[in-house]
C-alpha cells in the first residue's frame, strides 16, 4: 500500500458529529434558557464560562496552527486540518461575545459600568463600554482575519500542492504571535480580570493561556483520537498520539507553574488589594472548590500523565483529554463566579450549570463538522505531510 | 534560497562521514594550536588578575569598598549574579528541553552550551557568596544540625536561592558528564600519548560503546532531561522570587518568574551565538555547527526578546491599571528619572535591535548575529540593573532618596567575573570534544538504520 496517495473522500460524512451536536445543542439551549428564567445574574455568568470556553478551543487551535509553520514541525501536519476545523468555534464564540454585549453588560460589568468608586474611576479611561466594545471587536477581528487567511491557504494547497502556500502561512504566522499575545492578553483582562475591576496581575494574561493551551490540545487529541479509531485518519500513526500526549502534559505542567507563581507571589506579599481576589475564592464554600481545582487541573493528571507509555493508549488518552476539558471549565468556573454574589443559600454548583457545558460541547461538535466538510480532512498536498506520516518515535 | 519544505532541513554542510566528524572534532586536542590557546589563556589572566585584585581589596576592607549605601544595599553583586545565572540557562534548556522535544538540530551545540551553563553558574555563585560579607561562613546557608544551634531561614527566597542553583548546578554537572563518557572513551582509543590515555580512561569509566552500554545511557540521557526540565524554569522563577516577593513597588509583580525565565534563555542563547560564532570559525567546525543551526539559535533569541517586551509592556500597563500611586511612580521613574539612561540601553538592547533578527538575511549573517548577540548581553545585564537600583534608590520617604553608582572595586569584580568564565571555556575548548561525537554521529546521515527515503516507490 502506497502512503504516498492518502485519498481521503471529502463526502465521507461525520453523522455522528452533526446529530449529536445538534442534539447537544438543543438539549443545552433549552437548559439554558430554563436557567436565565431561573437566575439571571448567574446564567449570565455561566454564559460568559461557556464564552471563555469556546474563545479557549478556538483560538487555542489557531495558536497551534500558527506554531507548527512558525517552528517548520512535520508531526502534526496530518491533523492540522482538526485544529482548522476546531478552530471555527470562534464564530459562534463572536456571536455569544455580542449577544453578552448588548444585553448581559450591566448583569456581568456592573462593578466598572455602574457607580464607580474612587479607584475605579482611575481606569474608566479603559473601562468603559465604548472602549470595550473596540476592543472586543478588533479581538475577534484579528482572530476571523488570520483564521480565514491561514484556511485559505491550507485549503487551496490542497488543489495543486505548491510551497508558496506554505510560505505564505509561515508569514502569516509571525505576524499572529504578536496579535495573538497582545490579542488574548487584553480579553483575559477585559472579560475575567475587569469583573473585579480593583484587582490586577501581570500574569494574568498568561494565566488565561495557559488554560487555553491546555483545553485546545485536550480538545485536539480527542477528535484525533475519535477520528483515527474510526478509520479517518488513513496512515496517522500511533506515534502522534504520544506527541499530543506531551504537549497535554508539558501545556498542564506550565498551567500549573503559572498558577502557583501567581498565587504565592501575591500570598507572600500579603498586600490586601491583591489577596482579596484570592480570599474570595477560599471563604464561604469556594475553599472545596479552590483545592479541586489543584488536584483535579493538575495533581492527578500530572501523575497520571507521567508515563511514556500512557500515552499512546488511545482509550486511556482519551480519557484524560475529556478530563482536562473538564478541569478547564472548572478553571474558568473558579474564576468567574465567585464574582457574583449569590442570593442567601444560592448553591455554589447547581445541576442547571451543566446544560451551560452541554450547549458548549454541542456548538464545538456542530462547527467541527460544518467546517470538516467544506475540506479534505488531512492537507493532502502539504509538503510537509509526507514527513508527518512517516513521523516514527 | 528558499526552503523546501518537504525535505528536513540537513544537520551537516555537504558529505560528511562519521569518521571525518570525530576527526574534525578531537583535531583541536589532538593537533592544539598553543600559541592560541596560551594566547587566549592570557587575556584571561589579565581578566582574572584584575578580579583578583579587586577581590583583595574586598576580603580587606569588606563590602564597603563597593558602591552600596542607603538606601540602594543591593548592587552590582546582585545584579551580576542574576546576570551570569540566566547566561547559564541555555544550556540545560538546549540539552533537555530541546532534546525531549526531539530538535535534533541541537546535537552539534549541547556540548558547548552545558559546559557554558557550567562555566556560568560557578562564576554565578561567587557574587552572592561574596555578598554575604564573610564568605568563610558559607556552610551556615546549608541547613544542617550543627553544634551553634543555629537554623537557617526557610521562609526566605534566599535560601530557596541555595537550594534552587546547587540543584540546578549538580544536575547539569551530571548531565554534562554522562554526555561526555562516550566521547572520554572515543578519545581513549584515539590517543597514543600515555598520561591522556590514563586520564581518558579513568574518565571514561571503563566504557566499551557495547549495546547494553548505549542502553544504559540513553535511559538515563532521557531520564536526566526529564529532570532537569523543571530546572530551566524553577532557577531563574525562584531567582524572581527574590524580588517579587518583596513589597517594593517594581519588584512585586506576579509576571516576575516566566518573565525572568524567558530573559534568561535570551542572554544565555545570546551568550552562546557570541561565543560559537567564534569557535566554530577557530576549530574550522562550520561545516557541523551549520548556519541552519544559528540561524534557528536567532529565532530562539528573536522569540524570548519579544516575551521580555511583552513583559515590560505589561508591566507598564498594570502599573497604571493598579491605581497604585507609587507602583506608578516607579514605573515613571525608570523611564524618565534620573537612571532613563539605563532604561533606555535596556529598551534599546533587549527590544529594539533583536527586531532585526526579522530578516532572514540578518539571521544568517555571522557577522551581525556576532553584533546582535553582544547587544542582547549588554542589554541583560542593564535589565538586572535596571530592576535591582531603580526600585530601591528612591524610597517611599523623600528623605530616603539616593544615587547610586559603582566603585572601581565593582568593576573590577564584573571583569574577573569574565575572566572566570571564559578561562573556564577555553580550558574545556583545549582539552574536552567542543561537540558530543556520540550524539552528533547518531544523527549522521546513514545512522538510522529504519530510515527510508520517500518517493521511489512509484
Amino acid at each position: 500500500m502506497s502512503k504516498h496517495t492518502v485519498d481521503y473522500n471529502a463526502s465521507q460524512d461525520y453523522k455522528t458529529y452533526k446529530l449529536l451536536g445538534a442534539v447537544l445543542v438543543a438539549l443545552g439551549g433549552i437548559g439554558v434558557l430554563g436557567a436565565f428564567q431561573a437566575d439571571v445574574y448567574r446564567s449570565w455568568h455561566w454564559l460568559l464560562i461557556m464564552f471563555l470556553f469556546l474563545v479557549s478551543i478556538g483560538l487555542g487551535n489557531l495558536f497551534l496552527i500558527a506554531l507548527e509553520y512558525l517552528v517548520n514541525a512535520n508531526w502534526s501536519t496530518p491533523i492540522r486540518r482538526i485544529s482548522e476545523s476546531l478552530s471555527g468555534v470562534l464564530v459562534p464564540a463572536a456571536g455569544f461575545a455580542l449577544v453578552m454585549l448588548a444585553f448581559g453588560s450591566h448583569k456581568l460589568f456592573h462593578h466598572w459600568i455602574e457607580p464607580p468608586d474612587a479607584i475605579v474611576q482611575g481606569k474608566v479611561s479603559y473601562l468603559n463600554m465604548q472602549f470595550f466594545t473596540v476592543r472586543v471587536i478588533l479581538c475577534f477581528g484579528a482572530w476571523l482575519l488570520f483564521r480565514a487567511l491561514f484556511l485559505k491557504n491550507s485549503r487551496a494547497q490542497d488543489k495543486d500542492g505548491d510551497q508558496v502556500y506554505t510560505r505564505n502561512n509561515v508569514k502569516y504566522s509571525t505576524v499572529f504571535m504578536l496579535v495573538f499575545a497582545i490579542s488574548i492578553s487584553v480579553a483575559a483582562m477585559d472579560w475575567i480580570m475587569s469583573l473585579d475591576p480593583h484587582w490586577f496581575s501581570t500574569m494574568f494574561g498568561v494565566y488565561y493561556f495557559a488554560g487555553t493551551l491546555v483545553s485546545a490540545v485536550s480538545v485536539l487529541t480527542l477528535f484525533t483520537i475519535h477520528l483515527r479509531e474510526k478509520g479517518y485518519l488513513p496512515g496517522v500513526s500511533r506515534d502522534t498520539y504520544y506527541s499530543l500526549g506531551l504537549m497535554m502534559f508539558a501545556f498542564n505542567t506550565f498551567w500549573a507553574y503559572i498558577a502557583f507563581s501567581q498565587f504565592m507571589l501575591i500570598w507572600y506579599a500579603n498586600l490586601p488589594e491583591e489577596t482579596l481576589w484570592f480570599i474570595k475564592r477560599w471563604e464561604g464554600g469556594w475553599m472545596y472548590v479552590t483545592c479541586a481545582l489543584m488536584i483535579f487541573h493538575f495533581v492527578l493528571p500530572f501523575f497520571l500523565l507521567l508515563s511514556r507509555t500512557v500515552k499512546t493508549i488511545p482509550s486511556f488518552l482519551a480519557f484524560m483529554a475529556r478530563w482536562l476539558i473538564l478541569a478547564h471549565f472548572l478553571d474558568l468556573y473558579w474564576l468567574v463566579m465567585p464574582n457574583y454574589i449569590p442570593k442567601e443559600g444560592a448553591s455554589v454548583f447547581g445541576l442547571v450549570d451543566i446544560s451551560f457545558i452541554v450547549l458548549a460541547i454541542g456548538c464545538i461538535m456542530l462547527w467541527f463538522h460544518k467546517e470538516c466538510s467544506k475540506a479534505n480532512l488531512m492537507p493532502i498536498k502539504d509538503p510537509k505531510l509526507q514527513m508527518g506520516l512517516e513521523f516514527k518515535l | 534560497m528558499s526552503l523546501d519544505f518537504s525535505k528536513p532541513i540537513p544537520l551537516f554542510e555537504g558529505k560528511v562521514s562519521l569518521s571525518q566528524l570525530d576527526d574534525a572534532i578531537a583535531a583541536p586536542m589532538e593537533k592544539p594550536d598553543n600559541t592560541r590557546f596560551l594566547m587566549a589563556m592570557g587575556v584571561c589572566s589579565i581578566l582574572l588578575a584584575i578580579g583578583g585584585a579587586s577581590l583583595f581589596q574586598l576580603l580587606r576592607y569588606g563590602t564597603g569598598s563597593w558602591g552600596l549605601n542607603s538606601p540602594v544595599f543591593w548592587g552590582w553583586a546582585i545584579v551580576n549574579f542574576v546576570f551570569w545565572v540566566g547566561i547559564g540557562h541555555a544550556g540545560t534548556l538546549i540539552s533537555a528541553i530541546l532534546f525531549l522535544m526531539r530538535q535534533k538540530w541541537r546535537n552539534s551545540i549541547a556540548r558547548f552550551a552545558e559546559a557554558m551553563t557550567i562555566f556560568a553558574v560557578i562564576t554565578a555563585l561567587t557574587f552572592p557568596l561574596l555578598h554575604t560579607g564573610r564568605p568563610w561562613l558559607a556552610h551556615y546557608l546549608l541547613p544542617y544540625p550543627n553544634e551553634r544551634a543555629m537554623w537557617v531561614n526557610f521562609r526566605s527566597p534566599l535560601l530557596w536561592d541555595v537550594f534552587a542553583v546547587s540543584t540546578y548546578f549538580t544536575v547539569s554537572l551530571v548531565f554534562w558528564y554522562v554526555g561526555l563518557i562516550p566521547d572520554f572513551a572515543t578519545m581513549r582509543d584515539r590517543t597514543k600519548h600515555k598520561i591522556k590515555k590514563f586520564v581518558y580512561s579513568l574518565f571514561s569509566l571503563g566504557w566499551r560503546h557495547s549495546n547494553r552500554h548505549w542502553q544504559h545511557y540513553e535511559r538515563t540521557y532521557l531520564i536526566l532531561a526529564g529532570l532537569a526540565t523543571p530546572l530551566v524554569l524553577s532557577v531563574h522563577s525562584i531567582v524572581s522570587f527574590d524580588f517579587a516577593v518583596s513589597l517594593i513597588p517594581g519588584w512585586h509583580t506576579t509576571i516576575f518568574p516566566p518573565y525572568f525565565v524567558a530573559g534568561a534563555i535570551f542572554s544565555g542563547f545570546a551568550m552562546v551565538v557570541t561565543v560559537l560564532v567564534v569557535v566554530r570559525v577557530v576549530y574550522k567546525l562550520e561545516h557541523i555547527i551549520t548556519l541552519d543551526t544559528l540561524e534557528r539559535m536567532n529565532k530562539v533569541i528573536m522569540a524570548t526578546g519579544l516575551m521580555v517586551g511583552y513583559a515590560y509592556g505589561m508591566e507598564f500597563f498594570i502599573a497604571w491599571y493598579s491605581g497604585v500611586e507609587a507602583e506608578q511612580y516607579v514605573f515613571l521613574n525608570r523611564a524618565f528619572g534620573p537612571y532613563a539612561w539605563a532604561y533606555w540601553i535596556m529598551i534599546t538592547c533587549n527590544v529594539v535591535i533583536p527586531q532585526l533578527f526579522w530578516f532572514r538575511q540578518v539571521r544568517r549573517s555571522v557577522g551581525l548575529m556576532f553584533v546582535i548577540s553582544i547587544f542582547v548581553n549588554i542589554g541583560m545585564w542593564f535589565e538586572r540593573f535596571v530592576i535591582t537600583v531603580t526600585s530601591l534608590h528612591r524610597d517611599f520617604l523623600p528623605s530616603s532618596w539616593g544615587y547610586y553608582s559603582p566603585t572601581i572595586w565593582d568593576v573590577g569584580l564584573y571583569i574577573g567575573s569574565f575572566g572566570v568564565f571564559f578561562t573556564g571555556v577555553v580550558l574545556f575548548a583545549r582539552f574536552m570534544p567542543v561537540i558530543a561525537m556520540a550524539e552528533l554521529k547518531a544523527v549522521a546521515p546513514g545512522a538510522q538504520p529504519t530510515h527510508h527515503h520517500g518517493g521511489h516507490h512509484e
